[in-house]
C-alpha cells in the first residue's frame, strides 16, 4: 500500500484490523513510533526506556485495533494513540522511579503538585508537538519522493536550513524568482500532505 | 517567468507582480510595501493569503529543522534556539556534548546539555551549573571558552563553548606505538600546566585531569576541558556536591586524598599537581604510573600505597633523564605536603629538565626514602615505623593548637552531621553518616572501601547516637511465638495491657511494668481480628473473623485476673463488620459493615450501645481516614469533607489512588494527615479555609513501608512500625524528619502501643516477644560516696571485676597521702589508709588494683615512692623509691607490669613478678627542662606510653613524638590500642592515632585546661574534665558531645566502671558516681543509654 492510499481513517482501521496486513502495520510503526518515543523521552524516560514504552504502546494499540476497541465516532485515532502512549510512558516512568532506591528527602516544603511528578507536565501539548513534527517529517519524505533532488535541495536549504537567498541563488546558479517559486510550490504540496496526515 | 495579474477593477494596473509580492513576503515587508494596495485589491489579498499560509509552513519547518527534529536518526535531543546540532561528540554521565552550528554568529560550537534534560536530579543540576560557573570565569588560550548559556524550551539547561577540532590526548597517546619523546611531551605538558596554573590562580581546582579531558588541536596545542568536576578553592568543603561522600572523577587518575580516607589534607591545588604528574608519566612512559587492577577496591589500595616505579625504569632505553624521574616522583608523592606546592614550581622544574638545567628536586631525605621503602617492602614496616617517628615533628595548624591531620572530608562530614542534629535536622545528619558508613551505598561500594565491621559498627552507633534511641526496659518471651500473636493494646488506665493472637484461645492481660501475665481468657472458635478498649476503659470490643462478628463487653479486670471473663451475651453484636473505631472522646463506637454499606454509631452512655445514628457510607471510610473529633461532631459534613479531601490526598500521594497508601493518623482538627506508603511517609496539610494550596512533605523510608502505628498521647510523636525487620521509627509530628529509629527486632511486629502516660512504648513481635521501652528521659541523680577521710581526690580506678573503686589523693589532715576503697555497687566505704608523709610530696596521685588480687593495691607518691597496700595484711610497703616525683601509675594486666610516669620525662616499668624495674628511662632527657610526665597508659600490645607537659608522647619503644605545643595532662588508650586520648591545656581533648603515623584530631574542647580523661571499656565513650569543674562525655566514633555537666571543684581523676554503667569522678572537693542506668537528668540520655544497654545489644543493627 503506498502512501497515497493511506488516506482515510476508515481505510486504515479496516486494514489495521487485518492483523496480517504487514504492510499497513509496518507503515503504522514507521509513522507512529517516533512521536511515541519522543513523547516518552519528553516525559522523562531515557531513550531506551522510551523505545520500550513505544513498543508496548504499539502492541496495545494493535490489540485494541484487532479487538475493535477504537470507535472513530468517539475521537480521532491520533488522540486514542496518545492515550495509550501516555499511559505506557507513565507506567514506564513509575517503574523506573520505583526501581531507584531514592533515599533523599524532598525539600521541606513543596506544593502538592511538585510531589507528583507528571502532574503538571503538558503531555497532551507535548504529544501535539511531537505529532506535528512527525507529520511534517512524513510530508518532507513524501515530497522528496515527488520532486527532483535539486528542487528539494533548493527548498531544504532556503527553508529548513534558513540560508540567505543570495547564498542559495549563488550555490545553485538560479535566480531569486526560481527560489521563490520553488518554495511556494513545495509549500503548497506540504500543506496538502499535512492535511492528509493530520486527519488520521 | 513572472506572472502579472491584471485586475480589471480599479487600480488593476497597480497590482504588483507575483514576484514582487513574493519578494515582499519573503522579506517580511508585505504590508509595509504593498499594504495600501492590498487594502483595495481583493485579488491580491487572496494571493497574499496563500503566501502568508506558506510562510507559516516555512516557519514551522525552520523551527523543526533547527531543533533537529527533521533528522532521520534516533537521536531525540533538542537544540536550543539559534543552534543546529550536527553530531554527538561525547556522551557521559555528566551530559552530552554535541558539535553544533551556531546561527549567529555563524560558527561551530560545542554544546553541552545534561544527560536527562530537564529531568536531572537536583545534584546533577547543581553540578551542571557549577561547571558553567567555573568555565565562565576562565579565560585562557588553552582552556575552552564559554560562549553562551541558557535554558532550552524543554526546560533543560545548556551551554555552548569553544569547539576545538582535534584529538583528545588520550586518543593521541593510544595511537602511538611508542611513548611520547620527552622533547615533545614536555612543551605540551608545560602548556597544560600553565592552563592549570591559571585556573588555580582564579580559584579553580580541576580535580579530573586526565588525557581524555585534553584536546590537542592541529597545531599540537593542548586545550583543557571538562570542568564538570571542578571545585572552587574558596568554597566550603561542605558544599552539597562533595559532602555526600561520593567520589567525583575517574578513579585511575585520582590522587590519594580523593579516595583514601586516612591520608592527606583533602582536595587542594596539589590534587591537580598529582593529576599532572600522572599525565606526564603516561605521556613519557606510555603506561600508567602504577598497574591498574580491575577491582576498584584494589585500585584504592594501589593509589594509597603503591609507589610508582621510576619512569626511566619503565623503558628499555634510557630516554628519560633522571631529573625528570625526580620531578615525576615529587609530583606523585602520596602526601600533598610532599609534592610540589604549586604548579609553577612543577613548571619551573620541567623547564629546567627541558633546558638541561638543575632541577629543584634534591635526592630524597633519608626519611622519605625509608617511607618509600616501607611501602614497597611491608616487611620493613615495623622497623621503618620506628625510624620514621625519629625526629618527626608535626607542624601545628590553626589557632589554639588545633591539629588537623585527619582526612578533612570525613571530619567535616561528621562535623556537619553533628551540626545538622544540633540544628534540628537529625535525619539529614543520619543520612550523611549513613552514607559514610553504609557499604551498600553506591559511593562506598564504588570506592571499594572495605569498611571494617568495627568501623561500620562505630559509625552506625554514631548514627544511633545522633538520632537517639529509647532504652529497652523490659523484655519477656510470652511463649506465644507459635500461636500467631496479633495485637497489643494498653488499657487506658495504664496499669495493664492486653495481648492476643489470631486464634482466640489466648488473650492475656499483663502488667505494664513487669510484663508478667495477670490473667487470660479465651474466646472459643474465634479468629480474632482486633481487640479494642474504649478510651474510657469501660468496654472492650472484640472483633473476630467468624462472621465478621463484633462483641462488646464491659471491662471487668477482676474477672480477667480470675480467668473468668467471657460473657455469654455481649452488649452489642454486629455482623459483617468491615472496621471499627472508637471515637477519641470515647463515647462513640463506629462500626462499618459491608453488607448494607451502613455505618453505625453506638453511644457508650447513658444507655450502652444504643444505636445513635445510621448513616450511609462507603465501606472503607474508616480505613482511609482516621476518625477524629471533628468528624464525629460534624458527622453530616463528614462525607463532604472526605470527598473534598480525597482528591487532594490522591493528588498529594498518587499512591493513595492505587490503594497503596493509608492514612495512619490525623490530628484532631484534621489539620495534618500522616500517610504511609511504600518507601515513604507523607505528611499532608490540607488547604485551610480560603486556601487553595496544600502542603505535603515526603520522607523516604528507604524501601521500608510503615505498617503499624500509634500516636503518643501528647500528640507529639508518632511511632510507626516498619516492614522487614520490625523496625520502629518515631517521628515528631510536624517535623519533616524521623527523630528516632529503634529498629532492633529480628522479627516483625504485631503490636505497637504507647502507654497512656506516654512514658513507655510497648512492642509485640511475631515471635512472641513483648518489650517495653522507656520514652521519657531517664530519671534519677548522681550518687555520692560514703564519706571517707580523703580530702582531695586525685586518682580513681576500678578493680577489673568492677566490684571495687579505689580513690587516692590527700587526707584531710596535713595533706597526708590517702587511699580508699569503696564498694562500687553501694558506694559504701570498704577500706582506707592514710600514708603519713610531710609536705606536698605526701600526695598520692594515682593508684591501681593488682589485677589478680583486689586486696592488693599499688600507688605512687609525689615523693617518688611506689607503694604496695596489702589490705589483707593491713600493711603498706615501699617497693621502690625514685629520685623524682612519680605522677601516675597504670597496670598492664596481661603482663603484670606497672608503668609509672615520673618527672624528667621518665617512663618506668616495674615488673610485679620479678619485683624489679625492667626499663630504663627514656632517652632525650633535657636536664634543664625537667619536664613533668604527668600521665602514662598501657597500649594493648604491651607498650607503655606517657605524655609530657611539653606536648609529647613518649614510649619505651621509640623516642618522643611531639604532637602539640601544649601541655598534656592525662592520657588513656582505646581498647584496641589504635588511639590515645589526651587531655591538654587550652581545653583540647586530643585523639592521636598511633597506628596511622600519628595522625591526630581534636575530639572536643573545654573552656579551661583539661586535666583528666577516661574511656569506657568498650571504647565508645570518653569523659573529660577541666579545671573549671566541667565534665564532658563524648562519643568517640562520632565525636559527638553527649553531655556537659558542671560539678563542684576541680576534677582530678575519673574512671568508667568495667561494666560501662557508671563513671566515677574525683575532684578537689567531691567524689561522685554517675550511674548510667538511672542517669542524672543532666546527662544526655543518649550517652547514658549506650552504657546501659547490654553488651550484645549495643551492636544490634537495623535489619533492613
Amino acid at each position: 500500500m503506498s502512501e497515497r492510499e493511506w488516506r482515510t481513517t476508515s481505510t486504515i482501521i479496516d486494514r489495521l484490523r487485518k492483523f496480517d496486513d504487514r504492510t499497513t502495520w509496518d507503515l503504522l510503526v514507521d509513522h507512529f513510533r517516533e512521536p511515541v518515543i519522543r513523547l516518552g523521552v519528553r516525559l522523562g524516560l531515557t531513550p531506551q526506556d522510551a523505545q520500550d514504552a513505544a513498543q508496548e504502546t504499539l502492541i496495545v494499540f494493535a490489540d485494541s485495533m484487532r479487538n475493535g476497541k477504537f470507535d472513530p465516532s468517539k475521537g480521532r485515532l491520533k488522540s486514542w494513540l496518545f492515550g495509550i502512549a501516555h499511559r505506557q510512558a507513565q507506567n514506564a516512568r513509575s517503574k523506573v522511579m520505583r526501581q531507584r532506591a531514592n533515599t533523599v528527602a524532598l525539600p521541606e516544603t513543596s506544593s502538592v503538585a511538585d510531589l507528583v511528578l507528571g502532574q503538571d507536565d503538558p503531555a497532551e501539548a507535548v504529544w501535539e508537538e511531537e505529532w506535528r513534527a512527525a507529520i511534517y517529517k512524513r510530508a518532507l519524505r513524501q515530497l522528496q519522493r515527488e520532486v527532483n533532488p535539486r528542487t528539494y535541495e533548493i527548498f531544504r536549504m532556503s527553508v529548513i536550513d534558513g540560508c540567505a537567498l543570495a547564498e542559495v541563488t549563488e550555490h545553485f546558479g538560479v535566480t531569486d524568482t526560481v527560489v521563490y517559486n520553488t518554495r511556494q510550490r513545495l509549500a503548497q504540496r506540504i500543506k496538502q500532505l499535512l492535511e492528509e496526515y493530520e486527519d488520521v | 517567468m513572472d506572472e502579472v495579474d491584471v485586475d480589471a477593477s480599479a487600480g488593476a494596473a497597480l497590482c504588483p507582480s507575483r514576484t514582487e509580492l513574493l519578494a515582499a513576503s519573503e522579506d517580511g515587508v508585505l504590508d509595509e510595501r504593498h499594504g495600501d494596495h492590498l487594502a483595495t485589491c481583493a485579488t491580491c489579498r487572496v494571493r497574499v493569503t496563500e503566501l502568508r499560509e506558506n510562510a507559516s509552513v516555512f516557519s514551522a519547518l525552520r523551527d523543526l529543522g533547527t531543533s533537529g527534529r527533521l533528522q532521520d536518526d534516533d537521536e531525540v535531543g533538542d537544540a536550543p534556539a539559534g543552534y543546529t546540532l550536527v553530531r554527538e561528540i561525547h556522551r557521559g554521565g555528566q551530559g552530552v556534548v554535541y558539535e553544533a552550528r551556531e546561527h549567529s554568529p555563524s560558527r561551530i560550537v560545542a554544546l553541552k546539555v545534561p544527560l536527562h534534560g530537564r529531568w536531572v536530579t537536583a545534584n546533577q543540576r547543581r553540578r551542571f551549573e557549577r561547571e558553567i560557573e567555573v568555565i565562565a570565569g576562565l579565560r585562557h588560550p588553552n582552556i575552552v571558552t564559554l560562549f553562551a548559556r541558557g535554558t532550552m524550551s524543554s526546560g533543560s539547561d545548556f551551554f555552548a563553548m569553544e569547539y576545538v577540532e582535534g584529538q583528545s590526548l588520550q586518543e593521541l597517546l593510544d595511537e602511538r606505538a611508542e611513548p611520547m619523546p620527552v622533547d615533545i611531551a614536555l612543551p605540551m605538558f608545560i602548556t597544560i600546566c600553565e592552563a592549570v596554573e591559571y585556573a588555580h590562580q582564579v580559584g579553580v581546582i580541576h580535580r579530573d585531569l586526565k588525557p581524555s579531558n585534553i584536546i590537542v588541536d592541529a597545531d599540537d596545542e593542548p586545550h583543557l576541558l571538562d570542568f564538570g568536576m571542578a571545585k572552587l578553592t574558596d568554597e566550603s568543603q561542605l558544599s552539597g556536591l562533595t559532602v555526600s561522600g561520593q567520589f567525583v572523577g575517574s578513579l585511575i587518575w585520582a590522587a590519594p586524598e580523593q579516595v583514601w580516607f586516612t591520608k592527606g589534607d583533602g582536595v587542594s591545588t596539589r590534587t591537580d599537581i598529582y593529576g599532572l604528574g600522572l599525565l606526564l608519566y603516561r605521556m613519557v612512559t606510555g603506561v600508567h604510573a602504577y598497574p591498574i587492577p580491575s577491582n576498584p577496591g584494589q585500585m584504592i589500595d594501589t593509589i594509597g600505597k603503591v609507589e610508582p616505579l621510576r619512569a626511566s625504569r619503565q623503558l628499555e632505553r634510557e630516554v628519560i633523564p633522571h631529573d625528570l624521574d625526580a620531578v615525576l616522583l615529587k609530583a606523585l608523592e602520596k602526601r600533598p605536603s610532599d609534592r610540589y606546592q604549586s604548579v609553577s614550581d612543577l613548571v619551573a622544574d620541567c623547564r629546567a629538565v627541558r633546558d638541561g638545567k638543575d632541577v629543584s628536586v634534591a635526592s630524597y631525605s633519608g626519611i622519605q626514602r625509608l617511607r618509600r621503602s616501607a611501602r614497597r617492602h611491608p616487611w620493613l614496616f615495623a622497623v621503618v615505623t620506628g625510624l620514621l617517628v625519629l625526629g618527626v615533628t608535626l607542624t601545628l595548624l590553626g589557632h589554639r593548637g588545633r591539629i588537623e591531620l585527619e582526612q578533612q572530608r570525613r571530619l567535616d562530614t561528621i562535623a556537619r552531621a553533628r551540626d545538622l542534629v544540633a540544628n534540628g535536622s537529625p535525619y539529614r545528619g543520619f543520612e550523611l553518616l549513613w552514607n559514610l558508613a553504609n557499604t551498600e551505598s553506591p559511593s562506598a561500594s564504588w570506592l571499594g572501601v572495605e569498611v571494617s565491621e568495627y568501623e561500620q559498627l562505630r559509625l552506625r552507633w554514631a548514627l544511633r547516637e545522633l538520632v537517639g534511641t529509647f532504652p529497652l526496659e523490659r523484655s519477656v518471651d510470652t511463649g506465644h511465638g507459635s500461636a500467631l500473636p496479633l495485637g497489643l493494646v494498653v488499657h487506658p488506665h495504664g496499669r495493664v495491657l492486653l495481648i492476643y493472637g489470631v486464634r482466640g484461645d489466648w488473650v492475656e492481660m499483663r502488667d505494664v511494668k513487669t510484663l508478667e501475665v495477670l490473667g487470660r481468657t479465651s474466646i472459643d472458635g474465634a479468629s480474632i481480628r482486633t481487640v479494642e478498649l474504649s478510651p474510657s476503659g469501660e468496654h472492650i470490643a472484640i472483633w473476630s473473623e467468624i462472621g465478621g462478628d463484633l462483641q462488646v463487653h464491659a471491662w471487668d479486670e477482676a474477672a480477667w485476673r480470675a480467668g473468668d471473663v467471657v460473657a455469654e451475651n455481649s452488649l452489642l453484636q454486629a455482623e459483617s463488620v468491615y472496621d471499627i473505631e472508637w471515637a477519641p472522646s470515647g463515647e462513640v463506637l463506629i462500626v462499618e459493615t459491608s453488607t448494607d454499606g451502613v455505618t453505625y454509631l453506638f453511644d457508650e452512655h447513658p444507655a450502652p450501645f444504643e444505636e445513635v445514628r445510621r448513616v450511609g457510607s462507603l465501606p472503607g471510610v474508616l480505613t482511609s481516614l482516621c476518625v477524629t473529633e471533628t468528624t464525629i461532631r460534624g458527622w453530616e459534613s463528614y462525607y463532604q469533607r472526605r470527598h473534598s479531601l480525597a482528591p487532594t490526598l490522591d493528588r498529594a500521594t498518587g499512591a493513595v489512588r492505587e490503594g497503596q497508601a493509608r492514612v495512619a493518623f490525623s490530628t484532631p482538627d484534621d489539620s495534618l494527615f500522616f500517610l504511609t506508603a511504600p518507601n515513604h511517609f507523607i505528611m499532608f496539610w490540607p488547604p485551610k479555609e480560603g486556601e487553595r494550596e496544600s502542603r505535603a512533605v515526603r520522607v523516604s523510608t528507604q524501601r521500608r513501608q510503615a505498617r503499624r502505628f500509634d500516636v503518643h498521647p501528647d500528640l507529639e510523636y508518632l511511632a510507626l512500625e516498619m516492614r522487614r525487620g520490625g523496625g520502629v521509627v518515631v517521628l515528631q509530628i510536624g517535623a519533616t524528619e524521623p527523630v528516632y529509629d529503634i529498629a532492633f527486632h529480628r522479627s516483625s511486629l504485631r503490636g505497637l502501643a504507647y502507654s497512656p502516660a506516654g512514658d513507655a512504648l510497648f512492642t509485640l513481635t511475631a515471635d512472641g516477644r513483648l518489650q517495653r521501652f522507656a520514652t521519657a528521659p531517664l530519671r534519677s541523680a548522681s550518687r555520692g560516696f560514703e564519706q571517707g577521710a580523703c580530702y582531695s581526690h586525685h586518682g580513681v580506678t576500678y578493680s577489673d571485676d568492677g566490684a571495687l573503686i579505689a580513690v587516692c589523693g590527700t587526707a584531710e589532715e596535713d595533706r597526708a597521702g590517702y587511699i580508699g576503697v569503696w564498694d562500687a555497687e553501694t558506694l559504701r566505704l570498704v577500706d582506707e589508709i592514710v600514708v603519713e608523709t610531710s609536705g606536698r610530696s605526701g600526695v598520692i596521685p594515682s593508684v591501681v588494683f593488682d589485677p589478680d588480687d583486689t586486696d592488693r593495691l599499688f600507688a605512687v607518691t609525689y615523693a617518688g615512692a611506689l607503694l604496695e597496700w596489702d589490705r589483707d595484711r593491713g600493711s603498706t610497703d615501699v617497693l621502690y623509691r625514685h629520685a623524682a616525683p612519680l605522677n601516675d601509675i597504670e597496670v598492664d594486666p596481661s603482663t603484670r607490669r606497672l608503668a609509672m610516669s615520673a618527672s624528667r620525662w621518665e617512663l618506668l616499668v616495674w615488673d610485679l613478678e620479678s619485683g624489679v624495674l625492667d626499663a630504663t628511662p627514656v632517652a632525650d632527657i633535657d636536664p634543664k627542662r625537667l619536664g613533668r610526665m604527668p600521665a602514662v597508659a598501657w597500649r594493648p600490645d604491651g607498650v607503655p606510653v606517657g605524655v609530657t607537659l611539653r606536648g609529647d608522647v613518649v614510649s619505651t619503644y621509640h623516642d618522643k613524638v611531639h604532637v602539640a605545643d601544649t601541655s598534656f595532662r592525662d592520657v588513656v588508650t582505646t581498647p584496641d590500642g589504635a588511639q590515645l586520648v589526651i587531655a591538654s591545656d587550652r581545653g583540647d581533648v586530643i585523639v592521636v592515632d598511633v597506628v596511622d603515623e600519628w595522625g591526630a584530631f581534636v575530639l572536643g574542647q573545654h573552656e579551661s585546661d583539661v586535666l583528666s580523661v577516661a574511656i569506657s571499656p568498650n571504647g565508645q565513650l570518653v569523659a573529660s574534665a577541666d579545671s573549671g569543674g566541667t565534665v564532658k562525655v563524648w562519643h568517640l566514633a562520632s565525636r559527638h558531645e553527649l553531655a556537659s555537666v558542671a560539678v563542684s571543684g576541680t576534677v582530678l581523676g575519673m574512671a568508667f566502671s568495667p561494666s560501662g554503667r557508671g563513671l566515677t569522678i574525683g575532684g578537689s572537693d567531691q567524689l561522685t558516681h554517675w550511674d548510667f542506668v538511672q542517669a542524672d537528668e543532666t546527662v544526655n540520655r543518649v550517652g547514658a543509654q549506650i552504657a546501659a544497654w547490654p553488651a550484645e545489644q549495643r551492636f544490634v543493627l537495623p535489619n533492613h
